[in-house]
């Protein structure tokens, strides 16, 4: 694992497209290592786009090509050879909608262990589950429901179940695309401290569409807007003295 | 600054600047009150400038509500942010300044008309403090930090003439010790009078706050 203030992940040069439609513009950023970066800007400016870039997840959608280069620690993950598979279990991804497997709260944590092959035996495999859901706050909320269906979870809990899904395979980068925004605030405050708390070990990366929720769990914050990235700074003076006016009229509310 | 998306935001916000303009205008008035009343020793002077202060408080309150209730319900953030806690920090100051014209009314009554050399001494005070206060309007008005770290360096002139006004009354004290307890009146109108200086610093530094984000505290020097 790299040390705090290295980058993590550099990006160089990116473009996006959807078959004609280009959907990002010459995209330079890094991403720092063991630190929160928020992306934040109006719907359809090319957060989503962005993030599915970072675990090769564009490759999926049939008519997106993406070229330029994102190296994550110096490895070239646009390169041929790279397997998304092995990529994917470094870079983990929590959507915005709690995906849990119709499977048991157990079988969806083990899940991943099970496919990657990560544990020598079961009693390895339970520690590892219950280790993650005690990670996100969970464990003891269920404990006795965990050969129950994960989806009898309240909302809340899926989330942070899938949160657990994403940590059992021990990834060094976390994407999550909007994670709260179908959570009450209790619930969002949880899943905050817990990016808090994550973020001592893992890199983090998180599209939001609160700006308050921005300003609370991120370091660094970009701010896309139409495709392209307009301002990258440390959040506090992204909130406090943004340099671009778009920036300003964005999180202002204010009419660009 | 464009628009707001929520027209309520900047009606709330426009009202914040108008009570400020508004209390501006007030200290200005009770200065300009002042001024007139050196030379005259006028004992009016109290009741008028107790008047308009009942308005400067009420303004002081009503604009620390409401900057407390932006902040509470409509998360200001970056320009707004600035401009929402600088404006109670404002309207506090300006509170200050009436405060001390009162007390600079109280000590007129006490002066008369042997003294014609310091009274021209605070004259000049009381005038540059209008002009430094005048200047605050405009740097309002129009978001001009050039103008504010101006006024801002202009207090210098206020503290030499405060010093000035000292010595003068010191000096006569001593040649006229009987009138010591008419002459005590001026070391205090002067005392306030610097007062109400670093109070219009003050104002002139949270202007700037607004525009450049930059607080300077009382040992920076804002430039
Ligand atoms: N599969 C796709 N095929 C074609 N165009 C797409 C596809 N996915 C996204 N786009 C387009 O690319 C642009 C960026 O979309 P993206 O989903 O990245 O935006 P976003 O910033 O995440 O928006 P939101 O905040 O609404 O989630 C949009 O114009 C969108 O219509
Ligand atoms: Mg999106």
């Amino acid at each position: 694992m790299s040390d705090i203030n290295d980058k993590k992940i550099l990006i160089k040069d990116v473009n996006v497209f959807y078959g004609t439609k280009q959907a990002l513009f010459d995209i330079d950023l890094h991403i720092l290592s063991q630190q929160v970066t928020a992306f934040i800007g109006p719907s359809g400016c090319g957060k989503s786009t962005f993030l599915r870039c970072l675990n090769k997840m564009n490759d999926m959608i049939d008519n997106c090509v993406v070229k330029g280069s994102i190296k994550i620690d110096n490895d070239e993950i646009n390169a041929k050879h790279v397997d998304p598979v092995a990529l994917r279990m470094k870079v983990g991804m929590v959507f915005q909608k709690p995906n849990p497997f119709p499977k048991s709260i157990f079988e969806n944590v083990a899940y991943g262990l099970k496919i990657h092959g990560l544990c020598n035996n079961k009693a390895e495999m339970e520690e590892i589950v219950i280790s993650s859901l005690e990670k996100v706050g969970l464990f003891n909320e269920i404990k006795d429901r965990l050969h129950d269906s994960a989806l009898g979870l309240s909302g809340g809990q899926q989330q942070r179940l899938c949160i657990a899904r994403t940590i059992a395979i021990d990834p060094e980068i976390i994407l999550m695309d909007e994670p709260c925004s179908a959570l009450d605030p209790i619930a969002t405050a949880r899943i905050e401290s817990l990016i808090e708390e994550l973020s001592i070990k893992y890199t983090i990366v998180i599209v939001t569409h609160s700006m308050q929720q921005a300003a609370r769990v991120s370091d660094n914050t970009a701010f896309f807007h139409m495709g392209k990235i307009v301002e990258f700074g440390k959040t506090s003076s992204i909130f406090s003295n943004p340099k671009d006016k778009r920036t300003e009229d964005y999180i202002t509310g204010r009419i660009g | 600054m464009s628009e707001h998306i929520v027209k309520s935001y900047d009606d709330d916000l426009s009202t914040l600047k108008q009570q400020i303009v508004q209390m501006v205008g007030l200290c200005l008035k009770q200065i300009n009150n002042v001024y007139s009343a050196i030379g005259t020793h006028d004992k009016e002077l109290s009741g008028k400038i107790l008047e308009s202060d009942k308005k400067l408080n009420e303004l002081d309150k009503n604009i620390t509500l409401l900057s407390l209730n932006i902040m509470s319900l409509r998360n200001p953030v970056a320009f707004d942010l600035r401009f929402v806690f600088a404006a109670s920090h404002i309207s506090r100051n300006l509170e200050r300044i009436g405060d001390n014209t009162i007390n600079i009314a109280k000590y007129i009554q006490q002066t008369d008309d042997s003294s014609k050399s310091i009274d021209a001494k605070i004259m000049q005070i009381v005038h540059h403090a209008s002009e430094m206060l005048h200047g605050c309007l405009q740097a309002l008005e129009n978001n001009d930090s050039h103008l504010a770290k101006k006024i801002i360096n202009k207090d210098l002139l206020i503290d030499e003439l405060h010093y000035e006004v000292s010595q003068l009354t010191l000096s006569k004290m001593q040649d006229q010790p009987s009138r010591i307890h008419y002459l005590h009146s001026y070391l205090l109108i002067g005392r306030y009078l610097e007062r109400i200086g670093d109070h219009i610093v003050n104002v002139c530094k949270y202007l700037l706050f607004i525009e450049s984000s930059q607080l300077v505290f009382d040992d920076d020097d804002p430039n």
